[in-house]
C-alpha cells in the first residue's frame, strides 16, 4: 500500500526536526526547552497513532516508501511497517513526551538533552522502520551517540564508566553485524548478478545455506548483546543504574527491544536453516537469562539495579517466545516487548521519583513509604502485578502466549522459565513489602511528598494502556498476528521444520 | 610535436598556486603590505585553481584523456577529483591556520607561499605519468612542508619536528628513488606507459635480473608509504605532528596523505597492474599493521595531536584497504581521502583554535570542561571524533563502507574483520575527547573563532555531516572519475 503522504519518513524526520528547533532556542532561556521537546514530541505521537489506525490487518509491509539513495552499492531508503514493528513504533513515541515529562530535576544543559532525547527518537523509530540493510545499521548505531551522551552527561556518580561500556559493548556487537551486512549483499550480487542491501529483494532471494550459520552468529551476537542475552548483559545494569531516569525508561523500554526487534525481521526470515539448528541453545540462554535475571534481582539491595536484572529476566522470557517457533510464541514475543516497554518503563519511572525525593536507591533506606505517599504506592504495586503478569494487566497476555507458545516444541525450557515467573512475584512484591508498607522508618521517609501532578498524568496514562493491554489485547494482536502467521509460514516453506498444530486463537 | 594548449591545461591549476605564490613574495618584499592583501592573493588563487580544475574536467569531457609533455603528465577526471580535494584542503587549512600567519609576522608571506608550493608540488605528484615526474612532485611538496613545520620560533618542539620530518622523509624519497632506478635498470622504462607495457609482458619476454622488478615496486611503494605514515613507516608522524605549528599541521598531514594516495593508486591501476603479487598481500598486510598498531598506540596517548597522528595511521591501513583490492576498490579510496582529509584539517584547525595556533603540544587536560566554555567548538569536535571514528550519519561511516566492501568482494574478508574489530577500539580514544569535553568538569579555555576559521569549519562540518547523510552528489562524481 502506497500513499501519497510519507508518513514513515515524517516519523523520523518530525523528532530531528524537533531537536533543530529546540536547539535554536537560547540556552539561558532553560525553562522552554522541557515543555517545547514534550510539545514537539506529540507531532511523532499523532503520527503514530494515524499508523495504528489506517494500518491494515494483513502481512506485508505497509505505507511502504522507496527511494533510490546510491545505485552503486544497492542503497535505498527504503522503509515499511508490519505486524512487528507498528507495536514498538507506537510504544516509543508514548515513551519519548513520557521519559522527557519526568525530566523535571534535569537542570543542566537542558536544551542538549531534549536535543538528544529527539535524536535518539528518530534513531529509534528509523530502526524499526528501515528496510534496507545498510540504512537500518546507520540508525541502528546512530542510537548509542545519544544515549551516550544522555548517560554520561545526566548519570550518576559512576556514569562516564557505564556510558563508554555501553557504548563499546553494542558497538563491537554491531560490527561484525557490518561484516555480515556487507556479505549478504555481496551474496546477492553472486546469486543474482545486482549489488542491493534491500531486505526485501534479500528475503525474496533467499540466504546460501551454507553461509546461513556464521551469518546467524553474527547478528544474533549484534542482537543478543542489545537484548541483552545472558552472557551479554554485564553493561545493562551499570547503564540502568548510572542513566537519568528518562535514559533507563528510553533504554528498557525501546533501546533493547531494538535487539528482540532485530531477531524477529532479521535472524528468524533470513536465517532459517541457522535459526532451526540454534533453536536450542538460544532457548537455553533465554532461560538461564530468565532464572538468572530474576535470582540476582532477589537479592539486590538497590531498587533501580532490582528492576534492571528484572530486565534480563523478561527479556529472556520473549527470546524463548521467538525461538519456540510457534504462533503463540511470535506473537507473545511482540506483545511482550510492548508490555515490558510499558510496565518496567513505569517502575523505572517510579524509582526516579523515589530517588528524587528521597536522594537514594538503596531499599533499606526506605520503609513504609505507603504512609506519606499512597498515590505513589499503589501505582508500584500495580506496575508490580503488571510486570509478575497478574490476569487482567498486560503482561499476563505476553507471558501467558509465551509460555503456551513454547511449551509446544520447548517443553522443558518453558517448564523451567514458567517459575521465572514465580521468582519475579518475590522480587516485586518482596521490595514492595520493604519499601512502602509498614511503620515508616525514618523521618524522611514519613515526611516524603506524594506524587506530583505531572507524575500521577503521566503513571495514569501507562496506567490505562496497560488496563487495555490487559483486557482486549486483541486491539494489538489481531494486527501482529497476520505478519507472525506469514514469518512462521516462510519458515516451512524454506525449511522442513512444521510448526505444531495448536489454539485456534491467543 | 608539442601542443601548447594541451600543455598548458594540464597543468593550470598547479600553474595558478605557483603564480600565486610568486605573487605572494614578490608583493611582500616590494611592499611590505598587511597580511589582509596577502589574504586576497590566497583567495584569487584558490578560485583560480577551482576554476582551472573545471576547465581541467571540461576538456576531459570534451577530449577524453590525455598525456602532456612527453607523457610525464597525465590529464583525467581522476586526477582532477585528486587536485580538487587539494585545493579544498589548501582553503581549508588557511582558513583555520590564518591566525598563525599573523603572529609569524614578516614570515607569515613566506609560510603562505610554501603552502602554495606544497600544494602545487603534489597537484604535480597527482598528474604524474612518468616516475621521475612522481619524485620531483614529491620533493616539491615535501621540502615545503618540512619548512613549514619548522617555520615558527616560539618553540624548540617546532624545530625539532622539522629537523626529524626532513631526515626521515629525506630517507624515505631516497628509497623511492633508489626504487626507480632499479625499475629503470630493468625494464628501460620511466613511463608508466612504458612501465605498464613491460609489466604486462613480463612472462614472455627475457629480462636481465628478472627478480630485480619485485624488489623495485616494493621500494617505490615503500617511499609512498613512508609519506601517507602507513605502519611500519609511520615514526615519524606523532612527532611532525605535535611539534609542528598547531595552525597547519591539519593541511600538512592532509595534502601529503593525499599526494601519496593519489600516486598510489595510479601505480596499482596502471604502472604495476599486471604485477598483482608484487603488491596486493604485501599492502593488505601493511593495512593490517597499520590500523591495530594506529589504533593500539592511539589509546595510550595523552596529547590530541599525537592521538590524531595515531589515529592518522589507522586510517592509512583503512585507505590501503581499499588500494590493496586493486580496481574495484578505486571508488572507495577516492571517496575516503577526499572526506577524510576533510576531517582531518578540521579536527587538526580546531586542535589549533584550543591550543593556539604556533602551540607545540596540545594535553588532553585543556579539553576538560570545554562543552561549557566553548560550547560550538566542543559540539564541532565530537562531530569531528565521530567521524574520524566511522560513525553513521557522518562521511567517516560511508568511507569505511565503501573500502570494506571493495575489499571484502576482494576476497579479503580477514582484513575487513581485522578493520571492523580495531574501528570499535578505536571508539576508545575518540570517545576519550567527548568524555572530557562532555562528561568530565573543568574550565576548559573559552575558544573564539577568526572568520578564516568560522568559515573553514562551517563548511568542513556540512561536508562531513552532508556527504555523510547523502553521499550520492560526491559518489556519482568519483563514478565519473575512476575506471
Amino acid at each position: 500500500m502506497t500513499v501519497d503522504f510519507p508518513v514513515l519518513t515524517s516519523l523520523i524526520v518530525a523528532p530531528l526536526l524537533g531537536a533543530v528547533v529546540v536547539a535554536l532556542v537560547p540556552s539561558r532561556r532553560s525553562e522552554v526547552h522541557l515543555p517545547l521537546g514534550i510539545a514537539l514530541s506529540m507531532i511523532p505521537v499523532a503520527l503514530a497513532g494515524w499508523l495504528f489506525v489506517a494500518f491494515e490487518k494483513t502481512a506485508g509491509f505497509q505505507f511502504a516508501e522507496f527511494t533510490e539513495i546510491y545505485s552503486g552499492w544497492g542503497v535505498n531508503w527504503h522503509l515499511g511497517v508490519d505486524g512487528i514493528s507498528l507495536p514498538l513504533i507506537v510504544l516509543t513515541t508514548i515513551l519519548v513526551p513520557v521519559s522527557l515529562a519526568v525530566s523535571g530535576a534535569i537542570t543542566d544543559r537542558t536544551k542538549l538533552f531534549v536535543a538528544m532525547v529527539l535524536l535518539l527518537e528518530a534513531g529509534m523509530i528509523g530502526v524499526f522502520l528501515a528496510l534496507d540493510l545498510i540504512v537500518f545499521f546507520v540508525f541502528f548505531e546512530l542510537v548509542l551517540v545519544p544515549m551516550y551522551f544522555i548517560i554520561g552527561i545526566w548519570g550518576s556518580e559512576s556514569r562516564i564508566y557505564a556510558a563508554v561500556k555501553f557504548f563499546l559493548y553494542t558497538a563491537f556487537g554491531s560490527a561484525l553485524m557490518l561484516a555480515g551486512i556487507i556479505a549478504l549483499g555481496l551474496g546477492n550480487l553472486r546469486a543474482t548478478g545486482s549489488l542491493t542491501f534491500d531486505y526485501v529483494a534479500i528475503a525474496e532471494v533467499g540466504v546460501a545455506v551454507g553461509s546461513q550459520w556464521w551469518l546467524f552468529l553474527v547478528f544474533a551476537l549484534a542482537f543478543a548483546i542489545k537484548v541483552p542475552l545472558f552472557p551479554f548483559h554485564t553493561w545493562l545494569p551499570d547503564a540502568h543504574v548510572q542513566a537519568p531516569t528518562a535514559g533507563s525508561v528510553l533504554l528498557a523500554g525501546v533501546l533493547l527491544k531494538l535487539g528482540t526487534y532485530g531477531f524477529l525481521r532479521f535472524n528468524l526470515p533470513l536465517f532459517p536453516e541457522a535459526t532451526l539448528d540454534a533453536v536450542p541453545w538460544m532457548a537455553a540462554l533465554a532461560v538461564v537469562g530468565v532464572i538468572y535475571g530474576a535470582a540476582v534481582a532477589i537479592v539486590q539491595p538497590d531498587l533501580k539495579k532490582l528492576v534492571a536484572y528484572s530486565s534480563v529476566s523478561h527479556l529472556g522470557f520473549i527470546v524463548l517466545g521467538t525461538f519456540a517457533l510457534t504462533r503463540q510464541g511470535l506473537e507473545g514475543a511482540v506483545i511482550q516487548g510492548v508490555n515490558h516497554g510499558l510496565s518496567t518503563g513505569a517502575l523505572f519511572l517510579l524509582v526516579g521519583m523515589l530517588y528524587e525525593r528521597r536522594h537514594t536507591k538503596k531499599i533499606a533506606d526506605f520503609g513504609g513509604l505507603a504512609k506519606a505517599a499512597p498515590l505513589m504506592a499503589g501505582f508500584f504495586l500495580f506496575m508490580s502485578f503488571a510486570s509478575i503478569g497478574l490476569p487482567g494487566l498486560n503482561g499476563f497476555v505476553g507471558e501467558f502466549l509465551i509460555l503456551v507458545g513454547s511449551y509446544a516444541t520447548l517443553p522443558v525450557y518453558a517448564i523451567v522459565a514458567a517459575t521465572g515467573v514465580v521468582l519475579a512475584t518475590i522480587y516485586l512484591l518482596w521490595a514492595y513489602q520493604r519499601v512502602f508498607t509498614g511503620e515508616p522508618t525514618s523521618e524522611d521517609n514519613a515526611g516524603m511528598k506524594d506524587l506530583k501532578g505531572v507524575e500521577v498524568t503521566v503513571l495514569s496514562v501507562l496506567s490505562i494502556l496497560i488496563l487495555v493491554l490487559g483486557l482486549y489485547p486483541r486491539i494489538l494482536l489481531d494486527k501482529i498476528t497476520p505478519t507472525t502467521d506469514a514469518l512462521l509460514e516462510r519458515m516451512e516453506i524454506s525449511t522442513s521444520y512444521v510448526v505444531p498444530p495448536g489454539g485456534s486463537d491467543g | 610535436m608539442v601542443d601548447t594548449a594541451v600543455s598548458l591545461i594540464a597543468i593550470l591549476p598547479e600553474l595558478v598556486f605557483v603564480l600565486g605564490a610568486v605573487a605572494v613574495l614578490m608583493v611582500d618584499v616590494t611592499w611590505k603590505p598587511a597580511l589582509r592583501v596577502h589574504g586576497w592573493i590566497a583567495a584569487v588563487a584558490v578560485a583560480g585553481a577551482s576554476g582551472a580544475l573545471f576547465a581541467q574536467w571540461r576538456d576531459v569531457d570534451v577530449n577524453s584523456i590525455r598525456l602532456a609533455y612527453g607523457d610525464m603528465i597525465l590529464l583525467d577526471h581522476q586526477g582532477v577529483v585528486f587536485k580538487g580535494a587539494l585545493v579544498v584542503v589548501t582553503a581549508l587549512g588557511l582558513g583555520f591556520g590564518w591566525g598563525l600567519f599573523g603572529r609569524l609576522g614578516r614570515k607569515g608571506a613566506e609560510a603562505l607561499a610554501l603552502v602554495f608550493l606544497s600544494a602545487a608540488g603534489f597537484m604535480f605528484m597527482v598528474g604524474s605519468f612518468h616516475f621521475l615526474m612522481l619524485f620531483l612532485g614529491l620533493e616539491v611538496g615535501s621540502i615545503s612542508l618540512y619548512i613549514l613545520a619548522g617555520i615558527s620560533n616560539e618553540s624548540t618542539e617546532s624545530d625539532e619536528a622539522a629537523m626529524k620530518y626532513f631526515l626521515l622523509g629525506s630517507v624515505a624519497s631516497a628509497i623511492l628513488l633508489y626504487g626507480v632506478a632499479l625499475f629503470y635498470t630493468a625494464s628501460g622504462h620511466l613511463g608508466y606507459g612504458g612501465a605498464f607495457s613491460f609489466v604486462s609482458t613480463l612472462n614472455t619476454q627475457i629480462v636481465f635480473k628478472p627478480s630485480i622488478v619485485p624488489l623495485a615496486v616494493a621500494l617505490v611503494l615503500v617511499g609512498l608509504l613512508f609519506k601517507i605514515a602507513a605502519a611500519p613507516f609511520h615514526a615519524w608522524a606523532p612527532d611532525v605532528y605535535q611539534g609542528a605549528p598547531a595552525g597547519i599541521t591539519g593541511y600538512m598531514a592532509a595534502a601529503a596523505k593525499i599526494g601519496a594516495i593519489a600516486a598510489l593508486a595510479r601505480l596499482v591501476q596502471v604502472a604495476f597492474r599486471d604485477l598483482p603479487d608484487t603488491w596486493q598481500a604485501p599492502l593488505a598486510g601493511v593495512a593490517a599493521v597499520s590500523i591495530v598498531l594506529g589504533t593500539i598506540y592511539a589509546i595510550v596517548q595523552t596529547d590530541l595531536r599525537r592521538i590524531l597522528a595515531y589515529s592518522g595511521v589507522a586510517h592509512a591501513g583503512f585507505l590501503l584497504v581499499g588500494v590493496s583490492s586493486g580496481g574495484i576498490g578505486a571508488r572507495g579510496v577516492v571517496f575516503y581521502i577526499l572526506t577524510y582529509a576533510v576531517a582531518l584539517v578540521a579536527a587538526f584547525g580546531l586542535v589549533g583554535q584550543v591550543s593556539g595556533p604556533a602551540s607545540a603540544g596540545s594535553p588532553l587536560d585543556a579539553y576538560r570542561g570545554l562543552s561549557k566554555s566553548s560550547p560550538v567548538v566542543a559540539g564541532a569536535l565530537s562531530v569531528l571524533m565521530l567521524a574520524l571514528a566511522g560513525m553513521p550519519v557522518t562521511t567517516g561511516f560511508v568511507a569505511k563502507f565503501g573500502v570494506f566492501t571493495a575489499a571484502w568482494a576482494a576476497g579479503q574478508e580477514w582484513l575487513v574483520l581485522v578493520a571492523l574489530v580495531a574501528s570499535v577500539a578505536a571508539f576508545a580514544f575518540y570517545l576519550r575527547v567527548i568524555v572530557l569535553m562532555y562528561f568530565e568538569d573543568g574550565d576548559g579555555p573559552t575558544v573564539s573563532l577568526g572568520l578564516g576559521a568560522k568559515v573553514s569549519l562551517a563548511v568542513s562540518l556540512v561536508v562531513t555531516i552532508g556527504l555523510g547523510v547523502y553521499p550520492t552528489v560526491l559518489l556519482d562524481l568519483i563514478d565519473r572519475a575512476v575506471y
